[in-house]
């Protein structure tokens, strides 16, 4: 033993052999890094957006299905419905329809849909009730499917849903002075599915028996006739709630009176935080309005935000509490000029989103329909897919209404960067440009319009429109008693 | 009064010598009596038996003595029960062994004592023969159930430390002075007790009768202890070929006394206490391979039980002379077990060999070795001078007075004496058992990876069949954990499901154990204990638990013991084996055979520990890097590597079959997680990984294991830098593994924390030996205040899981997924099979799986509530990857169809767990471990998926509306197209199911109708269809699967064809694990001799010069019994070797 070792020992002072600070400060900043580095990835780390509730599979897919509820089988039935099956694919694709009938009814045809085509197909045709749900089982993807429906009162558009649901919200519809209101909910999967349908209307929330506990078989369709059940309100925000399995839920509004009209609209799965409208103009004698509908248990601060040509005013702001449906007449707002188109924006400033429609009156001189509501365009469409967008083209051979065309393409750059689009048409096999409508540079939070002059170079075929950029595009048809009576939100391909 | 009257002379004594063929050391005893001082006495010698007549020998040392010859040879008692009829007028008797030489005074003595005492039975101080300086009794002590004691030491010198006279329990035979009129009121000595163990029960009777027995050491005298020493063997009893051994004789007179002396009450609560410390004691010595202890403790109950009616004679004798009642009595009997307690002691001061008798005790050995044993020492600030405070806390007159030898008030160091110790051992194991005592019964729920075991036929069949019905089938060797199961399971008789409990709950302890092993050269016993208690303190076990965590558990067990293996490997100080002591095992091969062995065991349980061991390494040669000692550190990984290699070659088909899988070959070590579930940093850190360890307490340890760094010298800080290194090392892995940065090497995070649960109990551990010794050399400041903070927070951080120890199971579930899958509507064997699909985290299915996607796993299995068949998936899915493939489709939304897509599978349900067990409102709840966002969603919007209802929580049941059977028929074959491609609804529907029969076999049978039947098992070659005699060839369906086509009505057969090449592979790995086993536990001094050789021959060294071994021929033996020896070198020098 050496003497200095025992000195050292006895002083306190470790051999020198051994260091402890190097071990130390390795031990402590491993700890801190890996904190540190575990904080950043984990905060960085976020929830995949689901996916919008109409999207097309893309090319790729194995299979695909769509579901469409809210058209009548009959043809005295208020909504006969037309189903327009487009293709992005270079390929024809097969599909299978198959129309279940309220009265428990089934049949099936197989569809072949010609390579960037559309196929129109009729569910009546193949069995009659008074309400169908359509299953579109398509053997592959790149396939979208939209519904117009058509009756005494007017005609609509809509998309289908790609997906179920367990849950649907409705913002608008009306069952005062005679207007009419169906909720049809389709259970197209395997499971038997148990649903409650729950009103939202001025006077508080109704919750009818009848349509409580709802049993729906694999397969089976039902519709809900609200009006006599939910009675003389103005406003009416339906929620459509599975206890047990997933369905899909679409309304049909029936407008009664010297404004009369049709709406379709496919119901919103989950409230969202942003909601756009391509396109609004309250024309001369003319209304227009949003119903903004929190669904949710808590207060949520909404801001509409419009754009005109000219630049932005002074956004809208107001808090809706929880389950209850705010109403924005929009050509009420004196900052909002007559005859002027402008694209609107609704943002849930907080809590958990809302859901919003658009209800469009022309004036009782136009020609019918004069009155439609579509739903705004929840922001997951437009940054959904591969940056294209399908439309269906109402002009076909045998259109739902005659005289049924596109009438003005509305496009809506919501982002804060310049998006370039191009719109085409899906024509004998291929995609080609529309004449006349360049490459359009949309600066940001601007909007432009198609006009029907462009359009009429369509024909009877679908439009594809793509853009470097998120995009809201809508088409609004003829014949309408304005702009915005009726309207289809284009459909998004996945990627 | 006349004083003539008064007779003066001294009682007369009778001494009965009991001889028979008496040595040459008989003469010495007659010396000695003839020497005697007592003037009344009278010798009387009675031979017994044998075949030399010792009269001229009496004669000539003692001519007054009389000789009396019996014939036969009954016994010492037998022949002392002669005497006394022969005897009239004597006041005493002595009762002389012919081995015992008195000093001249010793009778005087005795008889002096007897009446200054008033006692019964007086005894004298035995010495050894041949050295009287070591004592070998100063009167006996014995427990409740007669297991006799010494009251000294082994090899203890008299020094007049006992030469107090007091009562004992047992006056020792060899020479024992007894009044005549007792002794004739006994009825003399039990003639059945022939040799062995007849003093305790004269002695006891003795008492009963109310007789003192006391030692009077002032009386000397010399016992050779022949019989006892060998020199003498016992005679075979009349009708036994075979004498029984020393061993035997003495269990069974001292039950013999047991059952004969006390009464009904006390029997009644003693008994039950002697038959479990008896069957304990049977199987310990059978785990340790001590059958003569074993056949000795059995055959003393049966030799007892055989002499029933014999017994309740004695008894009632015993009775009728009784005065004191039992209490009385076993007021001078010792409190427990002695042997248990012996055990205990031996185990915990010198080791395992010596507690079981494989190696002598350190001081047999010092005396065979004719030298002192070494003191053993800690250098601990807590002044002790030994190691048991208890010696140090006695005054000079062996009491406890509290106070040191100048009268200061002393303080207590906690757990530093072995009593201290073995009660916080004790209480540690009564915690564990009371948290633990609800899954002593019924049987585990299925949780995780508790699954029902396979009986023990059917997992020998498992392992040597080479084909498993894994994914859809696969001919990859199955992981040896069956054949370690099948070997268990055979030793316990078939009792799969005590087997699976006691692997399950084994693991915590042994863990524990191997921590405190760790930490044997470093360490003090208590630092070492404090070590363990830390680790049984982590939740990371618990947790493991609550999962139902096989893989984490072994790991849990294993990695202390790796660990230590590699610190071995290192040779760093203090683990360097002593010169004396290096043998084969201490070479670099026998290294990694030692850890590679004990690698391949832990490794077919939990593959990930593989991994884990190569983390220890790593960590221990940055950990030597940072504190500048890195000698030595190239061996850690050498030895790391080697025993991978040879873990390899013991699993060698399974490894083989794992590689050829390729890339996927790395998730056998374990499947990615979801980032979004993973535990984070802080749950690593905390080791909370599951429903345990929730506590914010759960921090504290692991602060705690920071202060050797911070207070440690030498070694200490050494060796807390390398643990610290190889804990920093196992978390970043873990937190890499567990935010999905490695892909699909993704080794289970459970065993990942492992190795940093070692570290952070031996940082413990090592914190305490710092205390005890490196402490006060600082002068007072900061690092008091550390230390006692961190002393009082590990303390804390203790209480958690004494807290959880409350619900008794640990958070395991009590209901596990049986209950709500075995409701689902099954195929039963009348139909053609199907399978479940299996989704949800990897950490919570109950089968062996593969990845679909980080954080979700897939497996299949052909029943609904799985068992140990599909435990563990082989390391490839083969064409069952179809099957993540569709759920994949299904993720993305890219079909709707998924039931079709999986139906080629015959999959029936699809099972989605959602959380760790069943969650059922209001009477169970288990913690949530969802699977991927949007899967359930999905699988909801697949139109051919029908949800089941289920009334428990925690899992999602579908049912496919378009299966297939597993087997089955139908007229038109499966379209080719079909081969590669998605299947078609024409290809799926119209299937009939065939040939039935249970799931998981490998032949079914069954008529079919003309047409095509089915298959939905891989490899389809390997299937076989005759029909009437003829073998029908397979054509592909769905690319993977067989049909046969054309097949003729009539009775069929469906079965695999089996190829030897696996099972002949399987069985030679079993002969290898033998072979290796017996090297290892057997006989290995000739590899020792061997190695000697071969370093002698590398020296120099003349060829006959092997050296010396250790007892057992393991070097590690000795490094093991000496390491405070080392450490107080280190100590006291201050120097790094």
């Amino acid at each position: 033993m050496s003497a200095d070792v025992t000195r050292r020992a006895v002083n306190g002072r470790h051999s020198p052999a051994v260091r402890r600070l190097p071990i130390l400060v390795a031990v402590v900043a491993a700890l801190v890094v890996g904190g540190i580095v575990d904080l950043v990835v984990s905060s960085t780390t976020a929830a995949p957006a689901a996916a919008p509730v109409a999207t097309a599979a893309p090319a790729s897919a194995q299979s695909s299905d769509w579901y469409c509820a809210g058209g009548s089988g009959t043809g005295a039935g208020p909504a006969t419905a037309t189903l327009f099956l487009v293709n992005a694919t270079d390929r024809p694709v097969g599909a299978t329809l198959i129309v279940s009938a309220s009265s428990g009814a089934t049949a099936s045809r197989t569809l072949t849909v010609p390579a960037f085509g559309q196929l129109t197909a009729v569910p009546s045709t193949l069995v009659q009730g008074p309400w169908l749900g359509s299953r579109i089982a398509v053997d592959g993807g790149g396939v979208t499917v939209s519904q117009a429906v058509h009756g005494p009162q007017g005609w609509s558009q809509a998309p289908c849903a790609s997906t179920t649901a367990p849950t649907w919200y409705f913002a608008s519809g009306s069952t005062a002075t005679g207007n009419l209101l169906f909720v049809s909910v389709y259970n197209p999967a395997a499971s038997m599915a148990v649903v409650d349908l729950t009103f939202d209307t001025p006077g508080g929330v109704v919750a009818p028996q009848q349509f409580q506990g709802l049993v729906l078989a694999p397969g089976a369709v039902t519709t809900a006739e609200v009006a006599s059940f939910v009675q003389n309100q103005p406003w009416v925000s339906a929620v459509v709630q599975a206890r047990a399995g997933q369905v899909v839920a679409d309304e049909v509004s029936e407008r009664v009176g010297t404004v009369s009209g049709l709406s379709l609209r496919l119901g919103s799965p989950s409230p969202e935080h942003q909601w756009y409208l391509a396109r609004t103009v309250d024309v001369t004698g003319g209304r227009s309005a949003l119903a903004v509908f929190n669904p949710t248990a808590t207060t949520e601060k909404v801001q509409v935000a419009i754009r005109l040509p000219s630049g932005p005013v002074a956004p809208v702001e107001h808090e809706v509490p929880p389950a209850t449906t705010w109403t924005l007449v929009t050509s009420g707002l004196i900052r909002v000029p007559p005859n002027v188109d402008y694209a609107t924006t609704v943002t849930a400033l907080s809590g958990q989103g809302v859901v919003v429609d658009r209800v469009a009156a022309a004036a009782a001189v136009a020609s019918p329909p004069q009155w439609g509501a579509v739903a705004a365009t929840p922001s997951g469409w437009t940054t959904a897919g591969a940056g294209r967008w399908l439309l269906a083209n109402p002009a076909v051979a045998t259109p739902p209404v005659a005289g049924a065309a596109p009438f003005a393409l509305d496009l809506y750059n919501p982002t804060r960067s310049q998006v370039t689009v191009t719109v085409g048409q899906l024509e004998g096999g291929s995609v080609r440009p529309l004449a006349g409508v360049p490459a359009l540079r949309i600066p940001a939070g601007l909007f432009t319009v198609v006009e029907a002059p462009a359009l009429a170079h369509l024909g009877a075929n679908p439009l594809e429109v793509t853009s470097t950029g998120p995009l809201s595009a809508t088409l609004d048809a003829t014949p309408a008693g304005m702009p915005g009576v009726v309207a289809l939100p284009a459909i998004p391909l996945g990627s | 009064m006349d004083d003539t009257a008064v007779d003066d002379r001294a009682p007369a004594v009778v001494a009965v010598v009991v001889t028979r063929d008496p040595g040459p050391w008989f003469e010495e005893v007659l010396a000695g009596l003839a020497a005697q001082d007592y003037a009344e006495l009278s010798v009387l010698v009675m031979v017994s038996g044998g075949e030399e007549d010792p009269t001229a020998r009496v004669a000539q040392a003692l001519p007054s003595a009389y000789v009396r010859r019996l014939e036969t040879d009954r016994g010492f008692g037998a022949a002392v029960d002669e005497a006394i009829g022969m005897v009239e007028g004597a006041s005493y008797f002595v009762l002389c062994h012919d081995d015992c030489a008195p000093d001249p005074d010793a009778l005087h003595i005795l008889v002096e004592e007897s009446f200054r005492s008033n006692a019964g039975m007086v005894c004298p101080k035995m010495v050894t023969w041949d050295d009287p300086q070591v004592l070998l009794h100063v009167g006996l002590s014995a427990d409740k159930s007669g297991a006799v004691v010494e009251r000294v030491g082994e090899g203890e010198i008299d020094a007049g430390q006992h030469d107090a006279v007091r009562d004992v329990f047992v006056a020792p035979g060899g020479f024992t002075l007894i009044r005549a009129d007792l002794l004739a009121e006994l009825g003399g000595f039990d003639s059945q007790v022939v040799a062995m163990g007849e003093d305790l029960d004269l002695s006891w009777r003795a008492q009963v009768a109310g007789a003192r027995v006391i030692v009077a050491p002032d009386a000397r005298v010399r016992h050779l202890e022949a019989v006892a020493s060998g020199l003498r063997p016992v005679a075979p009893a009349e009708g036994e070929s075979e004498a029984p051994t020393l061993q035997a004789l003495q269990r069974r007179h001292e039950l013999r006394a047991v059952l004969k002396c006390y009464g009904p009450f006390h029997l009644a609560r003693v008994l039950p206490q002697a038959a479990l410390l008896a069957a304990g004691e049977v199987v310990v010595a059978l785990a340790v391979g001590d059958r003569p202890r074993a056949r000795a403790v059995a055959g003393a109950w049966r030799w007892n039980l055989a002499r029933r009616k014999e017994l309740r004679l004695r008894r009632a004798e015993v009775k009728a002379h009784r005065v004191f009642d039992d209490a009385e009595v076993r007021r001078l009997q010792l409190r427990g077990s002695a042997r248990l307690n012996t055990y205990f002691s031996r185990l915990a001061h010198q080791g395992f060999d010596v507690a079981h008798g494989r190696i002598p005790t350190t001081a047999a050995v010092a005396a065979d070795d004719d030298g002192a044993p070494e003191p053993l020492l800690t250098g601990s600030v807590g002044l002790a001078f030994s190691e048991d405070t208890v010696f140090d806390e006695l005054d000079d007159l062996g009491h406890r007075s509290g106070r040191d030898r100048a009268g200061r008030r002393r303080r207590r160091a906690v757990l530093t004496s072995h009593r201290s110790r073995l009660l916080a051992a004790v209480v540690a194991a009564v915690v564990l058992v009371v948290g633990s005592r609800d899954l002593f019964g019924g049987s585990l729920p299925l949780v995780g990876q508790f699954v029902p075991m396979l009986s023990w036929t059917g997992t020998w069949h498992h392992f040597m069949t080479g084909w498993q019905p894994a994914g859809v089938g696969t001919t990859a060797p199955a992981t040896p954990a069956f054949g370690v199961l099948g070997i268990l399971g055979t030793v316990l008789l078939g009792a799969m499901g005590l087997l699976q409990k006691v692997l399950v709950l084994a693991c915590i302890p042994i863990g524990a154990w191997g921590v405190s092993r760790l930490l044997r050269p470093l360490a003090s016993p208590r630092a070492r204990l404090v070590a363990a208690l830390c680790y049984l303190g982590l939740p990371l076990a618990y947790d493991e638990l609550a999962q139902g965590r096989f893989d984490g558990l072994i790991a849990y067990a294993a990695v202390p013991w790796i660990v230590s293996r590699l610190a071995r490997a290192s040779g760093l100080p203090p683990f360097a084996p002593p010169e004396e002591a290096i043998g084969w095992r201490s070479t670099l091969w026998g290294q990694m055979l030692l850890l590679g062995v004990l690698e391949a065991v832990a490794v077919v349980f939990a593959p990930a520990v593989a991994v884990a061991v190569f983390v220890c390494a790593l960590g221990m040669v940055a950990g030597s890097l940072l504190v500048g000692e890195w000698r030595g550190s190239w061996r850690v990984v050498a030895v790391a590597g080697g025993a991978t290699g040879v873990a390899a070659v013991l699993c060698a088909p399974w490894v083989v079959g794992t590689l050829l899988a390729g890339r996927s070959a790395v998730s056998v070590f374990g499947l990615p997680l979801s980032s979004a579930t993973a535990p984070s940093w802080s749950d690593l850190l905390r080791f909370a990984v599951g429903p345990a360890g929730a506590s914010a307490l759960s921090w504290l340890l692991v602060v705690a294991s920071l202060l050797p760094l911070l207070i440690g010298r030498h070694a200490r800080l050494a060796w807390a830098g390398r643990f610290s290194a190889m804990a920093v090392c196992a978390w970043l892995l873990a937190l890499a593994v567990a935010r999905g940065w490695t892909g699909s090497f993704a080794p289970s995070v459970d065993v990942l924390l492992a190795p940093a649960a070692t570290a952070v109990a031996a940082g413990v551990g090592l914190g305490i030996a710092s205390f005890e010794v490196d402490l006060a050399g600082y002068r007072f400041g900061w690092r008091q205040v550390a230390t006692g903070l961190a002393l009082v927070i590990a303390l804390v951080g203790l209480l958690p899981v004494v807290a959880d120890a409350g619900g008794g199971r640990w958070g395991l579930a009590e209901t596990g997924f049986a209950q709500p899958l075995s409701s689902l509507p099954g195929e039963g064997q009348a139909t053609g099979g199907s399978r479940v699909l299996w989704l949800g985290d990897p950490r919570v299915l109950p089968v062996g799986a593969w990845s679909v996607s980080g954080g979700l796993a897939y497996a299949t299995s052909e029943v609904t509530t799985p068992d140990a068949t599909t435990l563990w998936a082989p390391a490839s899915p083969g064409p069952a990857a179809g099957l993540a493939s569709d759920v994949r489709l299904a993720q993305g939304g890219l079909t709707a169809s998924l039931g079709r897509l999986v139906a080629p599978e015959s999959v029936r349900y699809v099972v989605v767990l959602e959380a760790l067990a069943p969650q059922i409102p209001g009477v169970q709840t288990s913690p949530s471990v969802p699977p991927p966002p949007g899967l359930l969603t999905s699988l909801q919007q697949q139109t051919d998926l029908a949800q089941v209802p289920t009334s428990e929580g925690g899992l999602v049941v579908f049912e496919n509306t378009t299966r297939m059977p597993l087997r089955a028929e139908r007229s038109q074959p499966v379209s080719a197209a079909s081969a590669g491609a998605w299947p078609a609804n024409q290809d799926v529907t119209g299937w009939q199911p065939v040939l039935p029969g249970p799931p998981q076999k490998r032949s079914y049978s069954g008529n079919v109708t003309s047409g095509t039947v089915f298959a939905s098992y891989a490899p389809a070659g390997r299937w076989r269809l005759r029909v009437q005699g003829l073998t029908l060839a397979s054509t592909p369906a769905f690319g993977w699967a067989g049909q046969y086509t054309k097949v003729p009505a009539g009775p069929a057969t469906l079965s695999l064809g089996v190829t030897p090449l696996v099972p002949l592979a399987v069985a030679a790995e079993l002969v290898l694990w033998v072979a290796v086993a017996g090297t290892l536990l057997g006989r290995r001094r000739w590899l020792d001799w061997w190695w000697r050789r071969v370093a002698n021959r590398r020296t120099g060294r003349p060829a006959g010069d092997e050296g010396a071994t250790t007892p057992d021929g393991a070097g590690e033996g000795t490094n093991e019994a000496g390491p405070d020896h080392e450490r107080a070198d280190l100590d006291t020098t201050g120097a790094t070797p």
